[in-house]
């Protein structure tokens, strides 16, 4: 009590002292932002929101976090909401994180300003899904990332004289000529989220949409047992046969660096390794091909980032969140900031002809709601993505594993959510 | 009496605050550990009680075997290998050899570099086709191969090398000081007798710096238990997990997997093997040495 009468008694004293300069402070919504956007790209994305935010009256106090995946800023936000000091607003994975945000109160409702915004009819139904907890809306998405996605040098698929696969029958004597020929097949790296990459490439693109949907949404075990998904895991242990010696020292970058610098065939990789090439000054579908699917599966797995804003009674921090949050999803924010960052806007009534040749390409699948397939963020537990993570880690640094203890680890690792 | 009640007043004034500082951010954290082992705890600490269903999942976890079993091949192979480098190194240094201060510091040099640089760097040479391997080759040898890094079988070897390298300049040095220790006198009366120099180290050099041995035992079980900055650096745990180490599985638990209540129960059963193991065994050796100075 007495400290807040201290606290508004400076307010005061300072309002008096700069009359003036105060008002303005006073009208202005601050807007606390914690996220873990540092690299270059990330960065100056970011400063297209803050810009907005700030051109429209706002004051932007950025709150940039680095490592762990977005771990350290996660932790950074939740100690500061269980202390007390929410920040405005905090950037969290899709999916099952949110859950634990929202049981524990700490995420505000805005399903009026979703309302406002047109939000349902704008954005895919499985997104929608993904930022409601019983018909309430808690998350801000803010871009879509396409998480399979094959990347290829094409001067070094002319060295071996072949083209891209257009089928998966194509794909092992591609991989062969670009071996005799004397590149390496394909860039793998050392994390086990990166062979996870891969992995889902195979699920979607040669399991297929229902295969992928009924193993990470319903956790169906007879799904597991069936033989498309017995194929999907000799293919990928198969494809053991095409990586280097290298690769268990190589980081996600440096695998893509192989194949910018066309020593390797192909990285399997979401659609940030584009940043990669385009940082390098590649020019799609000229330097190198991108393509979520090879073979007649059209399946598109996305992801993407989400911002909550924290939960609050102070009504100039409920001010500052209407203003960052309408800024976030205002139509012409989502184009600029997703060209940007190199992810496609969530919104489809934007303007998306600026998008580059890869976008379009993910545009294009993502326009039909039969195609999207949200990743399996959405559905399952780090706890549980993590175990399937540490299997596909073991089971590809170790030929002798065999498919049937596969499918049973899988299945138990699904099990544990 | 009453003077020396009242002075022993203050100094319990002055260490009240330090008393706190320990109950509170030692021991209060410790129990604050180990009571969430016993619950739910996914992303956010909960007080769901669920008796020892962690522990169980845990011992289950075939991650968190494989951990344990390479802490236990890493914590073996580099205090031995570091007390016997160390020592050889020392006696060495201590044979009056010429520029000794240069050799000295040459050996102590890994020690002045952080674990992250040292795992990098060996990462780099260890690398086969970037590295040893790859500069053997371009020199014409091509039957030479180095491949621990990369072969889920020895990446646990490579390691143990890079730590090695790095710790057994320490233990040199601490080597170093305990036979500098030594009484002179006594080498002199070992040479009239006419005893091998060797058997004097052995015989007599060795089991008079047994206070040193420990503290550089103590010092080296330190850096095994809490090993992750050279893991992550060197192999990130890989290839696969053959690399993996309790501090790794205890981070990637707490944060990337957010699941609070398995990663507690595995610092409680790391402090449980430091408590059950290393206690008594330093309180012998330091109690044993107490009584023997008196």
């Amino acid at each position: 009590m007495s400290f807040f009468a201290i606290r508004s008694a400076t307010g005061l004293l300072a309002a008096a002292l700069l009359a003036g300069v105060a008002t303005s402070a006073l009208a202005g919504e601050k807007a606390e932002v914690i996220h873990w956007w540092t690299s270059g790209s990330e960065a100056a994305a970011v400063k297209v929101i803050a810009n907005a935010y700030i051109k429209a009256g706002g004051e932007w106090i950025d709150n940039a976090i680095a490592g762990g995946g977005g771990d350290n800023a996660r932790s950074v936000g939740i100690n500061r909401i269980v202390g007390g000091n929410p920040p405005t607003a905090m950037q969290i994975v899709p999916g099952k994180q949110l859950d634990e945000f929202v049981a524990n109160g700490y995420v505000r409702d805005i399903s009026a300003l979703a309302a406002a915004g047109n939000w349902k009819a704008a954005i895919p139904a499985l997104l929608w899904d993904s930022i409601t907890r019983d018909g309430k809306v808690y998350g801000v998405p803010i871009d879509l990332h396409g998480q399979t996605w094959s990347w290829w040098s094409i001067p070094a698929l002319k060295k071996a004289g072949v083209d891209v696969p257009k089928t998966w029958d194509e794909f092992f004597p591609t991989l062969d000529k670009l071996k005799a020929a004397g590149i390496i097949p394909i860039a793998v790296s050392r994390d086990g989220w990166t062979i996870d990459s891969m992995w889902r490439f195979l699920m979607i693109s040669k399991g297929g949409t229902d295969l992928f949907r009924k193993v990470y949404i319903d956790h169906d075990v007879n799904a597991m047992k069936s033989a498309a998904f017995r194929d999907v895991v000799e293919t990928l242990f198969k494809m053991r046969a095409y990586s280097d010696p290298g690769a268990s020292a190589r980081n996600w970058n440096d695998s893509t660096a192989l194949v910018i610098n066309n020593t390797a065939g192909v990285q399997f990789m979401g659609d940030w390794a584009k940043g990669e090439f385009l940082n390098a000054h590649k020019q799609p579908m000229v330097d190198f091909a991108c393509t979520p699917a090879i073979g007649p599966n059209q399946g598109y797995v996305f992801g993407g980032d989400m911002f909550i804003v924290t939960a609050t009674k102070d009504p100039a921090m409920l001010k500052s969140q209407d203003l960052l949050v309408n800024t976030m999803m205002s139509k012409d924010i989502q184009v600029a900031f997703n060209l940007v960052k190199g992810s496609i806007p969530v919104r489809g009534d934007v303007d998306v002809s600026k998008v580059d040749p890869c976008g379009q390409i993910g545009l294009k699948l993502m326009a039909n709601p039969a195609n999207q397939v949200g990743d399996r963020d959405f559905y399952n537990s780090p706890d549980a993505i993590g175990a399937i993570q540490d299997l596909l880690a073991t089971s590809w640094s170790k030929p002798d594993t065999s498919v049937d203890t596969f499918v049973a680890k899988f299945a138990e690792a699904l099990s544990r959510q | 009496m009453a003077r020396r009640q009242k002075r022993s007043w203050g100094a319990t004034l002055t260490i009240v605050p330090f008393w706190v500082l320990v109950l509170g951010a030692y021991v209060g954290t410790m129990v604050w550990t180990v009571l969430i082992s016993l619950t739910s705890s996914k992303m956010l600490p909960n007080t769901q009680f669920v008796g020892l269903a962690q522990y169980t999942r845990l011992f289950a976890t075939e991650r968190w075997n494989i951990a344990v079993h390479n802490i236990a091949i890493f914590g073996v192979l580099m205090m031995i290998l570091c007390l016997v480098i160390g020592f050889l190194l020392a006696a060495m240094v201590d044979s009056k050899i010429r520029a000794e201060d240069t050799v000295r510091t040459i050996i102590l040099y890994p020690q002045a570099i952080s674990f992250i640089v040292t795992g990098l760097v060996w990462q780099w040479m260890m690398n086969p086709t970037v590295g040893i391997e790859k500069a053997m080759h371009d020199f014409g040898w091509m039957g030479f191969s180095f491949d621990w890094l990369v072969t889920p079988d020895k990446a646990i070897y490579a390691l143990v090398l890079a730590g090695v390298w790095q710790g057994s300049g320490l233990i040199m040095a601490l080597m170093l000081a305990g036979l500098r220790g030594i009484d002179q006198e006594i080498w002199k009366a070992a040479r009239v007798d006419g005893i091998p120099t060797w058997r004097v180290y052995v015989s007599i050099a060795l089991p008079m710096m047994r206070p040193t041995i420990v503290t550089a035992v103590v010092l080296m079980s330190l850096s095994v238990i809490k090993a992750y900055d050279l893991v992550v650096a060197l192999t990130s745990g890989g290839p696969g997990l053959s690399t993996d180490v309790p501090a790794k599985f205890i981070m990637d638990f707490f944060f990337n997997r957010s699941n609070i209540g398995l990663a507690t129960a595995a610092c409680t059963v790391m402090l449980i093997f430091v408590l059950v193991v290393f206690t008594p065994w330093f309180y012998f050796e330091y109690f044993r040495e107490k009584n023997g100075s008196r």
